[in-house]
């Protein structure tokens, strides 16, 4: 049953995909046949030419020029949405999602005559306008790493920040560390304070279990 | 209606590494045994085998005497709460409660009400309604309890079910589960890395360290007369002192101790409880000690003293007294055992 | 999360938020405006502007049969690929070792482009395709491609797209719920319980959205519906399109009002599929 259940999610993903593959090693391939009679690998050679190797060369180009474009903003983006107030950061947000609403070829179509008037080189209105499409992706991937960094680590500052604001100090922090909002750069430090909580909380246990005179020492750690 | 658990031979590997080596453990019907040891001891690897949710490399495991190899975990009749407690957090508190009612086929109104019972038991009829993600770690590791015993199982498997409770909730628990196993009376196999905890509520302990069962027996024998010295740190004894038995009778800087009859003759250990020695006045007792320290327990006090022998190097005797020891550092005591004789140990 | 505290902050975030924003609004902008204009003939690609709604009323009835096709194509894709995602999702998850190649195999379609899709499904499905060959050339094989039922452009939609509600799901709820499929099993739920009354409802924040994500994607998409669809009646997109590219440049505007209407179509869905969320999640 469940073996049938994987069988058949396997035949859906990988058919589409075996006419194709068929087709590109296949010499002639006429209707009833289900294989291909004979076999070559004449059109991979057509990858070689000239014109297929300049698209592919263009393709990349264009590729790599909309990823440096988009992965920055989009990285700035990301931390636009973490440090802003609620309200503008939602603004921010819904803004770099809204080129996922618009279908592709609506912004081309709308934007082509544009572009025209203002005379953009072709090549940069292609890279903006991709790089635009883009910036959804990057700049949420980049959200989401930022929001694991932030659930580890914030939320060991925010706790002792709340001692430091109305508990006992934080052993051996000057109280800044403890204030600043946590942020990427400062990963480091947010490392000095993971180990400080630590401590400290390893003490209070201790404290508290010798309190109690339930545990014994030696025995825990 | 309860059943008996038994593992045989039991071992479970992760690629090199084995977690647990041919563990075999006796669990009479309802019966309460605790499986103490430290962490990555494999306690909970062994409660994921017993429920089903891993398969022993080699072994088996029984139930009643039959085999439950091939048998999937939710017809096993075993339940387990985890150490994270898992509510589910689409479902509210008492839904979560219902869940194993839910999937036996009841209604949800006759589920609810058969889980309301189960949240009173746990002092949270208040929180029926409550969304999952709104309780505090105490609250739902009883939500867990209370859903697992809500299943109405024959095994009980509880890996630290109360670790993240305070000491009062503790001990509310602890009258629970005794009211638990006197009404229901199942099989119930604990976790815990806390020795005063598998003292109260378990029949019997079995110590786990490194994937081994070290031993197995009642609260006061693992306590008084441990096999290893390892069973013996794991259970808190903080002494052991070298020396030699001859004839029956242990020979340390604490002087002779008559030992355990069938103890060969050679060097041993004597193991002797912080809580069963004494502080007298200099003089009085069997040996003399020197205190080296002292460290409060609240109410009580470790009394560390170094005691020297007539040869060979001092040994270290920890005491146990309950409230004010009426010593400093650097006066010399007497130190007698409570008992007259001791418990030797060879490694 | 923390949020920035004092101005200082804001307003370095504001500096940070400023080069990602300004691309974005500017593009969708000018974008919406010259379409906006040209609909209306006032930005036309030769001669003089002239004021006219004739490419939104001229043609209504047209208009409305395609974003009525649209809306359904869409539909019948975003709830095929939303139930075979979570299918394959679930799978992944309850078969450790078959379930890995189940994943791998469905992540690795991601990166197919929408048109190679197209193209193999065409192959696949089309009269004496692959499917057909398979099947000893049954006398009785409907016209998938191209026929009235946009089969096998739905089937392309649910094929590519199927592929990435699984990946959404999986990245979603893979940490957690093994752990509590676990504690589910030693509550007596059987192996079909525990897909449905444990992993189902857990995933179904991110099958909802991943289904709005979906929906919008097919309603705008035009490769799959132009190459697998019949040539009429015509979906949003390949009308807009087609008018685009007419030689008649007066079709124009017409062309920007067909692409006006499946955004503003597209943002309808967004705006709506926000709220149902939402409030679904205010309801628990
Ligand atoms: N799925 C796994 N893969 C590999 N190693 C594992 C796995 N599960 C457990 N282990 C290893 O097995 C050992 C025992 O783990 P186990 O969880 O049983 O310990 P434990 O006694 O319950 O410890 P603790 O008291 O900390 O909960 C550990 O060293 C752990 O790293
Ligand atoms: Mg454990």
């Amino acid at each position: 049953m469940r073996v049938i259940a994987g069988l058949l999610l396997v035949l859906w993903i990988v058919l589409p995909v075996v006419p194709v593959l068929l087709w590109s090693v296949a010499v002639q391939w006429a209707a009833p046949a289900v294989l291909p009679p004979s076999y070559s690998l004449q059109s991979f050679s057509a990858l070689a030419a000239t014109d297929t190797v300049r698209a592919a060369g263009a393709s990349s180009l264009l590729g790599v020029g909309v990823a440096t474009v988009a992965t920055p903003l989009g990285y700035l983006g990301a931390l636009a949405i973490q440090r802003l107030p609620r309200v503008p950061a939602r603004l921010v947000e819904l803004t770099l999602l809204a080129p996922l609403a618009i279908p592709p070829f609506a912004l081309v179509m709308g934007i082509n005559v544009a572009f025209l008037r203002f005379y953009l080189l072709p090549s940069v209105g292609v890279v903006l306008v991709l790089a635009v499409t883009a910036l959804p992706y990057t700049a949420f991937m980049f959200r989401s790493a930022l929001a694991t960094y932030d659930s580890r680590f914030e939320e060991v500052a925010r706790s002792l920040r709340n001692l430091v604001a109305n508990g006992p100090p934080c052993p051996g922090a000057p109280a800044r560390w403890c204030n600043r909002p946590g942020i990427l750069p400062r990963v480091p430090g947010g490392l000095g304070r993971l180990h400080r909580h630590a401590a400290y909380r390893r003490g209070a246990v201790a404290d508290a279990s010798h309190a109690a005179g339930v545990r014994c020492v030696g025995y825990r750690e | 209606m309860s059943s008996s658990l038994e593992f045989i031979g039991t071992s479970r590997s992760f690629g090199e590494a084995t977690v647990l080596h041919e563990v075999s453990l006796i669990v009479e019907p309802s019966r309460c045994v605790a499986l103490l040891g430290g962490s990555g001891s494999g306690k909970s690897t062994l409660l994921r085998i017993a429920a089903g949710l891993d398969d022993p490399s080699s072994g088996q495991v029984l139930v009643d005497g039959g085999d439950l190899d091939g048998v999937p975990s939710e017809k096993r009749g075993i339940a387990l709460v985890f150490q994270k407690p898992l509510i589910f957090p689409h479902l509210n508190v008492v839904d979560n409660v219902a869940f194993s009612a839910r999937m036996a086929g009841q209604s949800r109104q006759a589920a609810r009400r058969h889980a309301m019972a189960y949240l009173e038991l746990v002092h949270l009829a208040d929180f029926a309604g409550r969304s999952a993600g709104r309780l505090s770690g105490g609250q739902e590791q009883r939500v867990a309890l209370a859903r697992a015993l809500a299943r109405n199982p024959r095994i009980l498997l509880l890996d630290e079910p109360f670790s993240s409770l305070d000491s009062r909730l503790r001990e509310n628990m602890y009258s629970l589960v005794e009211d638990i196993r006197s009404e229901l009376a199942p099989t119930i196999v604990l976790v815990t890395h806390d020795r005063r905890e598998a003292s109260i509520l378990a029949d019997s302990i079995a110590v786990l360290d490194d994937g081994r069962i070290l031993q197995h027996g009642p609260v006061a024998q693992l306590h008084y007369q441990p096999a290893t010295l390892a069973v013996n740190r794991i259970l808190g004894g903080l002494n052991a002192i070298s020396g030699q038995v001859d004839g029956g009778i242990h020979h340390s800087v604490l002087g002779r101790v008559r030992v355990q009859p069938g103890m060969v003759d050679g060097p041993a250990f004597l193991v002797m409880r912080q809580e069963a020695v004494r502080i007298l006045p200099a003089g009085e007792g069997t040996a003399v000690g020197n205190v080296a320290g002292l460290k409060s327990l609240g109410a009580h006090t470790l009394v560390r003293t170094e005691v020297a022998g007539n040869d060979g190097l001092p040994e270290t005797l920890t005491v146990e007294v309950s409230g004010d020891p009426g010593v400093s550092v650097g006066q010399m005591i007497g130190l007698q055992p409570v008992n007259g004789s001791g418990w030797a140990v060879i490694r | 999360m923390s949020r920035g505290q004092g101005p200082t902050t804001t307003g370095r975030a504001v500096l940070f938020a400023l080069p990602a924003v300004f691309p974005v609004v500017a593009v969708l902008g000018v974008s919406l405006a010259a379409a906006v204009l040209q609909s209306l003939g006032l930005m036309p690609f030769i001669g003089p502007p002239s004021f006219s709604v004739e490419a939104w009323t001229g043609n209504t009835g047209e208009l409305v049969r395609a974003t009525g096709l649209s809306l359904n194509i869409a539909a019948t894709a975003t709830v095929l690929s939303v139930c075979i995602g979570f299918l394959i999702a679930a799978y992944v998850l309850a078969s450790p070792r078959m379930g890995w190649i189940v994943g791998a195999l469905s992540a690795a379609t991601i990166p197919i482009p929408h048109l190679i899709g197209a193209g193999a499904i065409g192959l696949l499905l089309s009269d004496s395709g692959f499917l057909e060959r398979v099947l000893g050339m049954p006398a009785a094989f409907p016209a998938l491609v191209g026929g009235p039922w946009w089969i096998a452009a739905i089937t392309e939609y649910a094929w590519k797209e199927s592929a990435f509600v699984a990946l959404v799901v999986l990245g979603s709820i893979a940490r957690s719920v093994g752990d509590l499929c676990d504690a589910a099993a030693t509550l007596g739920a059987t192996a079909r319980q525990r897909v449905f009354r444990v992993v189902l409802p857990l995933a179904m924040p991110s099958l909802a959205v991943s289904a709005l994500i979906v929906f919008v994607y097919t309603l705008g998409s035009y490769e799959p519906v132009w190459l697998l669809g019949p040539t009429s009646p015509e979906p949003l997109p390949v009308r807009a399109v087609r008018l685009f590219g007419s030689v008649d440049l007066t079709a124009r505007p017409e062309a920007m009002a067909s692409a006006l209407v499946s955004v503003a179509v597209g943002a309808g869905v967004i705006l709506i599929g926000i709220l149902v969320v939402r409030r679904s999640r205010e309801f628990r």
